[in-house]
């Protein structure tokens, strides 16, 4: 059921410290402390002829999806991270923090795929910072954000292909259409031509 | 052969202003008195040139500096290169108000980014034009910008009387009185969502470019105007590999220029090596690469050439044309 050639749909890389950049903000939630702890370790270290930069790397972790291993992050000894109950506070944190940064920071977020989307949607409305100056590493389970075209409900985690919206109750289709700017997928209903002839879901995989 | 040529508008010449010495603005309005499309700023218009038999004589690029969303007129600005290719010569020398062009439907490589939060606008010299388009825009959106306006006298600064008594935001550095502008000073403390572009001679580009990446600056948010004048150089053969043709290159003439005087129709678009519109497959030859548009590695490769700016280093070049 998967749809090849939608170009719309991310492709994540890993994270990787940026040479060029003069600031490093690191955001995640609770499936991408690994990544994270990668991250500040190479942050910390320097690599690719990059001078180490631990003294201006910012950490804001909130559990979120979980599971929570911020405890890992407070031993890890490389600064301190700071520490939200849930995304809305890390990312209003986040915002304070660059709004009073340059053109020179870059943003490296790791997280469920519902997390990096709303952690660069607050950054790009509240402090206009770009997608140029942002990495995203995709932890955790594929479950993916979709948005109820009916409706518009979304739900960020929806882990199979067909699924019920939990707005309105139709069957809904997972496209590959992603929107960058609302951070979801598209979820279609599936039985509008036939009721009642909903499909066995699927799970994403990807 | 397949053509990607816009069908041309045909424009009068309406007014002509010597604006310092050295350059003229002239006013276009539709031949047939009907409205001309709207563009955004940086917009440029390419402008064909006949002498006195009707033949084509040049096609130059000119960026639009009139109110983008003014349909009556377009305004574009020439600077008299007396060493050029004489492109320059007969818009100063031989055009007159009353007189028949014609122009291409705007184009636009040098946009304004619509995310932006905030732009800064960096010119030199006659790289002030695209700029003067686009600070309309701006004031009309209401986006902050700031302009740094370098020049070496008064008379290399075209509209720096009227950008002065309308632009709050603009600074100007005269060389020949020891200002110069400082890239690192300018750009060290903007916000985030800042985007810079520069327009001006290859010095100023490169120092803008450099004082960005040593700031840390994403290269997504650095826009430079890349347009190159063809330049003269030793003449050539090419070789039109499907339409078996042979046709000389003049020293002064680029190999779109000379293709095109043979009757073919080539893809082009900017004639400037920005667009990549005309990228052509070369089978045969050493390429002395002069555009803004392939990698490093294509270029050295010899594979690719962008016909309106790039020449050969071979006496003949065979093209998959």
């Amino acid at each position: 059921m998967s749809m090849p050639g939608i170009k719309s749909k991310p492709v994540y890389t890993g994270l990787t410290p940026d040479p060029g950049a003069c600031q490093h903000v690191l955001a995640g939630e609770g499936p991408g402390t690994e990544a994270l702890l990668r991250m500040r370790r190479e942050l910390a270290e320097g690599n690719d002829g990059m001078a180490p930069a631990a003294s201006s790397v910012a950490l804001f972790y909130t559990a979120g999806a979980g599971p929570d291993r911020g405890d890992e992050l407070a031993r890890d000894g490389h600064g301190s991270p700071r520490f939200f109950p849930d995304t809305d506070g890390l990312c209003q944190a986040l915002n304070e923090y660059l709004a009073d940064a340059g053109m020179g920071v870059r943003l490296y977020v790791a997280g469920s795929e519902a997390f990096l989307w709303r952690v660069v949607a607050s950054a790009r409305d509240g402090v206009g910072m770009s997608e140029a100056a942002i990495q995203m590493e995709r932890c955790g389970p594929p479950a993916r954000p979709v948005c109820c075209i009916h409706c518009k409900t979304t739900d960020p985690a929806v882990s199979t292909t067909v699924y019920q919206c939990p707005g309105c109750g139709l069957n809904l289709f997972v496209r590959d259409h992603f929107s960058r700017r609302l951070g979801v997928y598209q979820g279609v209903c599936v039985d509008a031509e036939a009721p009642g002839d909903v499909p066995e879901p699927e799970e994403l995989d990807s | 052969m397949i053509t990607s040529q816009q069908p041309s508008i045909p424009v009068r010449v309406a007014g002509i202003d010597q604006v310092t010495p050295s350059v003229k603005t002239f006013t276009l309005e539709h031949a047939e008195g009907i409205t001309l499309p709207c563009f955004s700023g940086g917009s440029h218009v390419v402008v064909t040139m006949k002498d006195a038999q009707g033949q084509v004589c040049h096609r130059n690029p000119y960026s639009l500096t009139s109110p983008p969303d003014d349909g009556r007129c377009y305004r574009i600005s020439v600077r008299r290169d007396d060493a050029g290719r004489g492109g320059s010569l007969f818009m100063h020398e031989r055009l007159g108000e009353g007189d028949l062009l014609e122009i291409s439907a705007p184009v636009n490589l040098f946009p304004l980014n619509v995310l932006a939060r905030r732009h800064v606008l960096i010119a030199g010299g006659i790289g002030i034009t695209p700029f003067l388009a686009q600070m309309h825009e701006l004031r009309q959106r209401g986006v902050p910008y700031e302009l740094h306006y370098q020049f070496r006298d008064d008379d290399g600064a075209p509209y720096r009387d009227a950008i002065a008594a309308r632009e709050p935001t603009a600074t100007f550095y005269e060389s020949d009185r020891g200002e110069y502008l400082d890239p690192l000073a300018i750009l060290r403390d903007q916000p985030l969502g800042t985007h810079v572009y520069v327009c001006g001679p290859a010095g100023l580009i490169e120092r803008v470019s450099d004082a960005a990446a040593q700031l840390g600056w994403p290269a997504r948010h650095v826009h430079a105007e890349a347009f190159t004048a063809p330049p003269v150089g030793e003449p050539f053969t090419v070789v039109c590999n499907r339409s078996e043709r042979e046709i000389e290159v003049p020293g002064t003439a680029s190999v779109l220029e000379a293709l095109e005087g043979a009757g073919l129709e080539p893809p082009c678009s900017c004639r400037g090596g920005a667009c990549g519109e005309c990228e052509t497959r070369v089978l045969e030859g050493d390429i002395e690469h002069y555009d803004h548009f392939l990698s490093d590695d294509v270029k050295a490769a010899n594979s690719r050439m962008m016909i309106c700016v790039s020449r050969a280093r071979s006496q003949r070049v065979v093209l998959d044309l």
